[in-house]
């Protein structure tokens, strides 16, 4: 029996490789367009790459998903309905989706390929996923990243659907799916064009020994040389209310659930997510290969070796996010 | 090309923290004033600030349809505790109309007829579709939404309503976070309720010293009002149905009268944008959603 | 994960001391060796976003300047002096070659700050997408330069870079003799800080392999 399902990314092929390598149990990734959220330059799969990708994993015991989580605006849904067919085609295990009209689509065409409810939807309670899950017949939801390890055990008892949670990576502090920030700097929408404080908006100024971020018109953050970084966008940034700045929505951290694997197992939870379609395939080696170390002793009833990853962690520090207390 | 239906204001849910009785006589004033078709009544961001207003309620919704008003009742767009799925059962077991914001409302409706909010993504005509199968008789669009997109949407939308914010500052962001509690540094389970002191929320300037965003509590909305007033015309030729004014602390009275006349053409949207100026004061304008622009633009000659 | 690290002291010691036409010569013959040997690779470069991205190494008296989105791919080598790149990359030799196969990942340099980037980020992160889509090893190109003398110049490589390294102690150590340490520690603690990053890599890969195995063993058993 297998303590946590261990879901891991993969920007590019090479990614895949090094995740199947490092002890994955299941690896998801995306197509190269706007169907997925993580829709950056020179990353992510074509159809042939895909299908060679699943067929790598699967001589190795290993899953693919394929995330098509974006919503598809009006009238250019196609390119989410031929994602699905490709998705389907490659012998993917499982899609990944959030949109409604999406999801009904793949119910009604793909009714054979099996449905994870996308992190995007933020389905945060028990009659949303019992939603999902009645309409389309959603076999697993991604639980959002805002709920504490009480809250997930009680989604897990009222819902009886598989549960996949964060386990490491970046912490958005905002409901997902519906976070309209980036595109009031950008004009281009995370939701439905797939990239959260896209790189071509994004620029570092270096100003008398300052460095400021900016994405589009608007100053995110101003750091000195050598202060830890976030990534550029808007939730991350540090705004000024009553007079004093701070990092109002959410400090430069990264999550990891390391330490509190026990606890997530006891709540009921199926698979552990680790995030980072964006990094690169050493981040991906590196984190799958601790996290793989920390499962395997587990299931062997020991105590997982103490091991950080504070180096890859956005911002360089590491947070338990929504599981803990106060974190609200 | 059937008749089309006069075009109708509606009045979208306080998303600030309002004193109740202020709260009331806001009510009460637009029951009696405001040329508006609909009033969405309820609580959106945050299910700590319920209780206060509760003892009027029921007075408020009374006042409200004797003159005429439709009475929604909204939801919260972000549903996490067992208390808030209870009071959002109890809600739609009423029988009133109800705002679903957040997918958990679609599930306790069971298919009965309902407004989908703007917090729950209809972005295309598959959601369109979907939504409309299981009972939504309006949908209340996206705030992200380009005027190509609500086009499409609005062209094929048959006889389900479409709504789209047109007066008042855009929602852009829900969280379970309290970032008044924040900016206070507070926790938000000893928040005293902070986000009461700012009746049009709370300012956050990037560090070089610009407006940005306006806190709301867990919610996080643009600084500037969003404003389509010289679009009125082309988004009810598009099909857009009812037109949303958000409440803020100033004359909504005479925010709804300038709407109401650029509707019915009494009066041009120039002069009504700079009399819009004068009641709103120094907030900027902004439309660059609509317009395929970054929100935080301003297209227009105003 | 790349076996073996190129010989960073030496590459730079080359890098210094080659005249310029030797450099030129060397760099667009790896430029074509990855053509033949990487054809998707070009492809990919050539199909980003039309940009010029300069290469900084901060060790380096001079810049490399990567012409992206057009066929053929070029790589020039520039003084030093105000970028005219649509993009600048600065970090030091050794990041770059690790950045370059894959061995440390950009955005964790990104957040301690080792990297700096200007200009256009989009043109870099595509940059480095593509670049990571590739196993590359610049050991195995440089090596593949030599032809049938690629293991004994990789040999006389190893070997010259170790006296390189060792060469290059004893002056920081003279040089920390002279001056208290101020200036050099931070790059000493980078290069342990490397060091210590790859040894963590390496036991945690040698970990899995050991559960893996054991895993393995299990199911057969």
């Amino acid at each position: 029996m297998r303590y946590l399902e261990l879901v891991c990314p993969a920007g590019t092929p090479a990614a895949l490789r090094a995740a199947v390598e490092a002890g994955a149990d299941t690896v998801y990734c995306g197509f190269r367009d706007c169907t997925n959220a993580r829709n950056y330059p020179g990353l992510n799969f074509d159809a042939s790459e895909l299908a060679e990708g699943v067929r790598y994993a699967h001589e190795r015991g290993c899953k693919v998903l394929v995330a098509i989580n974006t919503f598809p605006p009006a009238g250019k849904q196609r390119p989410w309905h031929h994602a699905l067919e490709q998705a389907a085609a490659a012998g993917a295990d499982a899609v990944i989706l959030a949109d409604l009209g999406v999801l009904d689509y793949a119910t009604r065409h793909h009714s054979q390929l099996r449905r994870h409810l996308s992190v995007q939807a933020s389905a945060a309670n028990a009659p949303s996923i019992a939603f999902y899950r009645d309409c389309f017949d959603v076999r697993r939801v991604v639980l959002p990243r805002v709920l504490s390890v009480t809250e997930v055990a009680a989604l897990v008892e009222e819902t009886g659907l598989e549960t996949e949670v964060f386990a490491f990576g970046s912490v958005g502090p905002m409901s997902e799916g519906r976070c309209f920030l980036s595109s009031y700097m950008t004009g281009l929408s995370p939701t439905s064009e797939g990239a959260c404080a896209p790189a071509s908006h994004v620029a570092y100024i270096d100003r008398d020994g300052e460095i400021l971020s900016r994405l589009g018109t608007t100053t995110l953050n101003a750091f000195a040389r050598g202060e830890p970084a976030a990534y550029p966008t808007p939730c991350k940034g540090r705004y000024v209310t009553l007079g004093r700045a701070s990092y109002l929505f959410e400090e430069p951290v990264g999550l990891n659930a390391i330490a509190i694997l026990p606890a997530l197992k006891a709540a009921g939870v199926t698979a552990l997510k680790i995030e980072g379609r964006q990094r690169s395939r050493a981040y991906v080696a590196q984190v799958v290969a601790t996290f793989r170390q920390a499962l395997d002793a587990l299931a062997r009833g020991e105590q997982p070796p103490t091991a950080t990853l504070g180096g890859e962690t956005e911002g360089g520090r590491e947070t338990f996010g929504a599981y803990q207390k106060g974190w609200r | 090309m059937s008749a089309r239906a006069p075009a109708r204001l509606t009045l979208g849910p306080l998303l600030f923290h309002w004193p109740a009785t202020t709260r009331r006589d806001f009510y009460l004033r637009i029951a009696d004033e405001a040329p508006v078709h609909t009033v969405y009544l309820g609580e959106v961001v945050c299910s700590k600030r319920e209780p206060g207003f509760e003892p009027y309620r029921a007075a408020v919704i009374e006042r409200l349809r004797a003159a005429g008003k439709e009475v929604v009742l909204s939801t919260l767009a972000l549903v996490t505790t067992a208390r808030e799925v209870a009071q959002i059962r109890e809600l739609v077991a009423g029988g009133a109309l109800v705002e679903a914001n957040d997918v958990a409302c679609l599930q306790l409706l069971g298919g009965r007829p309902h407004v989908v909010g703007p917090y729950i993504n209809v972005f295309n005509e598959g959601a369109r579709q979907f939504v409309t199968g299981h009972g939504a008789t309006r949908i209340v669009l996206p705030i992200e939404m380009p005027a190509s997109s609500v086009g499409v949407l609005a062209a094929g939308a048959g006889a389900t309503d479409i709504e789209l914010q047109v007066f008042g500052r855009l929602p852009l962001s829900v969280a379970m976070r309290c970032y008044h509690a924040r900016a206070h540094e507070r926790s938000k389970d000893h928040c005293q309720l902070v986000c009461g002191l700012d009746p049009d929320g709370l300012t956050a300037q990037t560090v070089d010293g610009f407006d940005i965003l306006t806190i709301n509590g867990t919610q996080t909305l643009t600084h500037g009002h969003g404003v389509l007033l010289a679009e009125l015309d082309a988004l009810t030729a598009a099909g857009v149905t009812h037109f949303r004014l958000s409440p803020h602390a100033l004359d909504m009275v005479a925010v709804a009268k300038l709407y109401r006349d650029v509707l019915d053409g009494t009066r041009d949207a120039a002069s009504a944008l700079a009399a819009l100026r004068v009641l709103t004061g120094s907030v900027p304008f902004v439309n660059g959603f609509l317009h395929g622009r970054e929100g935080l633009a301003w297209v227009g000659g105003a | 994960m790349s076996p073996t690290r190129p010989p960073i002291a030496l590459l730079r010691g080359a890098a210094t001391v080659l005249p310029r036409p030797v450099l030129e010569r060397i760099t667009s013959a790896v430029l074509r060796g990855l053509a033949r040997t990487r054809p998707k690779l070009l492809a990919n470069l050539a199909a980003l976003e039309p940009a010029v991205v300069h290469i900084a190494p901060t060790d380096l008296p001079y810049r490399f300047a990567l012409t992206l989105g057009r066929a053929p791919v070029r790589l020039a080598i520039v003084d030093r002096g105000p970028v005219v790149a649509d993009a600048e990359v600065t970090a030091s030799v050794a990041t770059l070659v690790d950045l370059l196969e894959g061995r440390i990942d950009s955005d964790t340099l990104f957040f301690r700050r080792d990297l700096v980037i200007t200009g256009n980020t989009a043109v870099v992160v595509g940059l480095r997408n593509v670049l990571d889509r590739e196993e590359l090893n610049l050991a195995e190109e440089l090596g593949a330069l030599c032809g049938v003398l690629r293991r004994p110049a990789r040999a006389t490589a190893q070997a010259l870079d170790r006296a390189l390294d060792r060469l290059g102690a004893r002056a920081a150590a003279m040089h920390r003799t002279l001056h208290p340490p101020v200036a050099d520690e931070r790059d000493v603690g980078a290069d342990l800080d490397r060091c210590r990053t790859e040894l963590k890599a390496l036991t945690a890969r040698l970990a899995a392999l050991e559960a893996r195995q054991k895993r393995r063993d299990e199911k057969s058993a």
